[in-house]
């Protein structure tokens, strides 16, 4: 019926108007509803640290004729992986120092929950307080062309223009397009930014199906854990190939070489539905608690944040340790909640790192025990020449689903193709909120006006 | 002349609730038999579901009344019962009994208040869905019937 005819049947006209009103209503419902997740689930990606934060570690000597590395860490956060797995890249090598700067004094959360205690601020690197770096690696960071951040970017665009080498790694190249680092070269990052990054920055060349994009002195690389590619291929650059093949073959990474530098081009595919689920309908999440052990290796630490909560949603992760700092295998200052009485209740508690529950530490053990928390050692399985993120993204598949497994893996462009997963085929529990809310939305938009219209 | 006695209001009034009574509890025989025609979902489930879409029904009736109040109180008690009834999905299907006869409740005190207007029948035909279910539910709870797959 065309709309002339509708208006010379009013009867028609209302008809119209409380349907239009109904799916109206429905629909802002289900998105209400929808964006309400995606708001909590952003949130929680960087959750805020302790106030009651320690101060800063003092500074090590540094040792002459190293080549200095700094970890830039954003204010308002940063993807764990990002950042500490070159962190730990450079770190197992002799001929780096490695430390980490951030703007002001406070903690820096970590994607997914994690927090750290930074060994340096930019003041002090500007101060000639520590070495000047050699190699400055920006992981993505939140609000990268934000107000805020813009001491940041002037201080990478001033160590560039040093002489520094700029590493930066997923997102991070949105910071360094927003410094203007990247104009008039070729770029990489996370597969799902290249199309909105090309709209911004058109004066960049994005580069697709890319580890790492190398231009002068500036190597950006894909998400999450490309950056141990473009990590591992500067400690080539600069300390040699025999030393980036001997940290490579030490981290196991699957299918790298050091000469690597393509991979498949991934873009949104209706794979990607379980994480959208699973991302706007964060609510019953399981809570784990993620316990952090002295020496705890740091791409150990930032893949279980990134794996069980920041790249996935799949959790709420808390880190709990015997105290309220954990020092990493080189050296990082991490924060966690002390497992005492005031600790927060989780419904599980995963170790990272630790092959042997009796490594732990007894209190904490105990405190485990008293709560009726079985350790889980994801990796007391995993078999010799296997990289960490294996052993993990098998237990999430096997206590969440594989779709979110599979689709955590596409997040931090982590190839699947050799792993066995086990679990449920699907995230019932953001699909069952799904149905809830469609059933509430259909109930709100539709029903009260078949209610007007018919008498029982 | 021979005065003409007004009719009394009261029974009139018992008719108007009995017929959407009668046909709520049909209804409700017919919502506590649901779970049969949909037998690949748990009963816990599809009872979440239908307590989802009848809870949410008086945020449509509230839009359709306009004042803000009246929105922000019936959203946000719908609210409560889509997270009541999103917990009975996994937890225990007393919650599900809990969320159908207090939503019971909520008609009876809507029928009786008005605070929503033009709901029309609708509050007592909910009001007998609910508490059927509602009794129906914990009959099977207590006989042991399982709600989860």
């Amino acid at each position: 019926m065309t709309t002339a005819g509708l208006a010379r049947r009013p009867g028609g006209v209302r008809r119209l108007s409380r349907a239009v009103r109904g799916a109206a209503l429905c629909g802002a419902c289900l998105a209400g509803v929808a964006a309400a997740g995606a708001v909590v689930s952003s949130r929680a990606t960087y959750p805020r640290p302790r106030q009651d934060a320690p101060g800063r570690p003092a500074a090590p000597p540094a040792p002459a004729g190293r080549i200095v590395v700094t970890v830039v860490l954003g204010p308002r956060g940063s993807v764990g992986t990002d950042a500490l797995g070159p962190y730990e890249v450079f770190a197992r090598s002799p001929a780096f120092l490695v430390y980490t700067v951030s703007p002001g004094r406070a903690a820096s959360v970590l994607s997914g929950g994690l927090a750290l205690v930074p060994e340096h601020s930019l003041e002090d690197v500007d101060a000639g307080l520590v070495p000047e770096p050699d190699v400055v690696v920006v992981p993505a960071v939140a609000g990268p062309a934000g107000k805020e951040l813009a001491p940041l970017r002037d201080w990478i665009s001033r160590r560039a223009d040093r002489g520094a080498h700029i590493l930066g790694v997923c997102a991070g190249s949105a910071l360094l397009a927003a410094a203007g680092l990247l104009d008039g070269r070729r770029a990489t990052s996370h597969w799902s930014n290249i199309a909105s990054l090309r709209r911004k920055y058109p004066q960049v060349e994005w580069v697709r199906g890319q580890r790492y994009v190398i231009d002068g002195s500036i190597t950006t690389t894909g998400g999450v854990t490309s950056g141990i590619f473009g990590a591992l291929r500067l400690v080539g650059q600069l300390a040699g190939t025999a030393e980036a093949e001997r940290v490579g073959r030490e981290l196991a990474y699957p299918g790298w070489h050091l000469d690597t530098a393509g991979l498949p081009a991934q873009r949104a595919a209706p794979g990607d539905l379980s994480f959208a689920l699973i991302a706007a309908f964060p609510w019953f999440r399981p809570t784990v608690g993620i316990g952090l052990v002295t020496g705890v290796g740091e791409i150990d630490a930032a893949a279980a944040f990134d794996i069980y909560a920041g790249n996935s949603h799949a959790a709420r992760a808390i880190p709990i340790a015997a105290g309220s700092t954990v020092i990493t295998r080189h050296g990082l200052q991490l924060l966690a909640q002390p497992a005492g009485p005031g600790a927060p209740r989780v419904g599980r508690l995963v170790v990272p790192g630790l092959r042997n529950a009796s490594e732990l530490d007894p209190g904490f053990a105990w405190w485990a025990a008293d709560h009726g928390l079985d350790i889980e050692l994801p990796q007391a399985g995993q078999a010799d020449g296997e990289f960490s993120f294996d052993p993990l993204l098998r237990d999430l598949a096997a206590h969440a689903d594989k779709a979110t497994a599979r689709s955590t893996a596409k997040n931090t462009e982590y190839p699947t193709a050799h792993l066995q997963l086990a679990g449920s085929a699907w995230p019932w529990r953001p699909t069952a909120l799904a149905a809830l809310t469609i059933a509430a939305a259909i109930g709100a938009g539709f029903l009260p006006a078949a209610a007007r219209r018919h008498r029982p | 002349m021979t005065p003409i006695s007004a009719p009394a209001p009261a029974p009139q009034r018992e008719q108007s609730i009995r017929v959407p009574v009668l046909w709520g509890l049909a209804f409700g025989a017919i919502q506590a038999a649901s779970p049969l025609a949909l037998w690949w979902l748990d009963q816990a489930t599809v009872q979440a579901l239908l307590l989802a879409l009848i809870a949410a029904v008086y945020i449509g009736f509230a839009v359709a009344d306009g004042r803000p109040q009246v929105i922000a109180v019936e959203s946000s008690i719908a609210g409560a019962f889509v997270v009541l009834a999103a917990a009975g999905v996994t937890g225990p299907a007393w919650l599900l009994v809990l969320g159908y006869a207090g939503h019971g409740l909520k008609d009876f005190w809507q029928e009786r208040r008005h605070y929503v207007a033009g709901t029309r029948w609708w509050p007592p035909f909910c009001a007998a869905v609910d508490w059927l279910v509602a009794v129906v539910l914990a009959i099977e709870i207590i006989a042991g019937a399982g709600f989860h797959h």
